[in-house]
């Protein structure tokens, strides 16, 4: 396997792995500092998807390692790697959180598109399998956010 | 006159911030102890995902376990923030501004450097802790302080065997 294919799919996977932890600490904002008629059923709508964006964490982290690069080894690399900006901002009502995970959602799932067409022409299928497998699983998070949008 | 007044009403506005104010202490302790167990969350991470050496399965299991840990005291931790009225942090960012304790941002290091590494870490985490629950002496949140408790219990647990594994 050519070194530059495993150079490309290191940046992409550090990128999305970067732009998991960024999402799922949004989540983990809106989790805990929910307030509203809303609270019981999206504090754990929420906590079931935390929880998923940390499995994910670890088999992204894992893929890295399985073809020879270096995981990121702490929050500040996290933040740095990510390409999906940080919401630092205080919680807000829940109506607009569900609007602010969708578009983060959204984002993410744009980075992983680009992130397979410029796997196109290598040959690490492993890679662009478990790209593909996570935009299938997070578009599915996004269909359910956008449902809770729309009247 | 008009000075003793002042003083008079900035020093009652402090003891009445004292003594009122002990819900704010916790959660001032509170931000600080997530933050810190964000912090050794990633660290764990890191050494479970990027060690290398003879020890690899062997800690790549132990770091799991341990950073599973972690994850259930983050949530446990910021919930009780909010139990006691206060704002849970809101990004890395945020996390990264209230830990005392500092992230280790190397990738590559020998399997014994980062069980001291973490052993220290787990000393520092365990020793703020103590000086938290001593800090809410004063203070009636006695359901902050079980947790502040059972958290040095399972740490110091943790720092055992860490202790045990450097030698």
């Amino acid at each position: 396997m050519a070194k530059h294919n495993f150079k490309i799919s290191q940046k992409v996977l550090q990128e999305t792995l970067g732009n998991h932890g960024v999402l799922m600490f949004q989540t983990l904002n809106y989790h805990w500092n929910l307030v509203g008629k809303e609270f019981h059923d999206y504090h754990i709508l929420f906590d079931g998807q935390y929880k998923k964006l940390f499995e994910e964490i670890d088999k992204i982290a894992e893929r890295i390692r399985a073809i020879e690069g270096q995981a990121l080894g702490s929050m500040k690399a996290f933040v740095t790697n990510a390409t999906i900006k940080e919401d630092t901002a205080a919680a807000p009502e829940p109506k607009k959180m569900i609007v602010n995970l969708l578009k983060q959602y959204e984002n993410l799932v744009e980075h992983l598109r680009d992130g397979i067409e410029k796997l196109e022409k290598s040959n690490d299928f492993g890679t662009r399998k478990m790209l593909e497998d996570i935009i299938e699983d997070r578009e599915k998070t996004a269909w359910m956010l956008r449902s809770l949008t729309e009247k | 006159m008009k000075k003793s007044l002042l003083v008079l009403l900035i020093s009652n506005v402090f003891i009445f911030g004292t003594i009122f104010s002990d819900n704010q202490a916790s959660q001032k302790l509170l931000t600080r102890a997530l933050a810190n167990h964000g912090v050794l969350l990633f660290q764990t991470l890191n050494y479970h995902w990027n060690i290398e050496g003879k020890e690899f399965h062997d800690y790549h299991l132990l770091f799991n376990k341990q950073y599973n840990a972690l994850f259930e005291n983050l949530d446990l931790i910021a919930e009780r923030i909010r139990a006691v009225g206060g704002k849970a942090p809101s990004s890395m960012k945020e996390f990264l501004k209230h830990a005392t304790l500092k992230e280790d941002h190397r990738v590559k290091i020998n399997p014994k450097q980062m069980i001291i590494n973490l052993h220290d870490q787990y000393v520092k985490v365990i020793n703020d802790i103590k000086q938290s629950i001593k800090d809410l002496e004063k203070s009636d949140d006695f359901g902050t302080r079980k947790m502040l408790e059972d958290l040095v219990e399972m740490h110091e647990k943790t720092k055992w065997m860490l202790d045990s594994l450097r030698k």
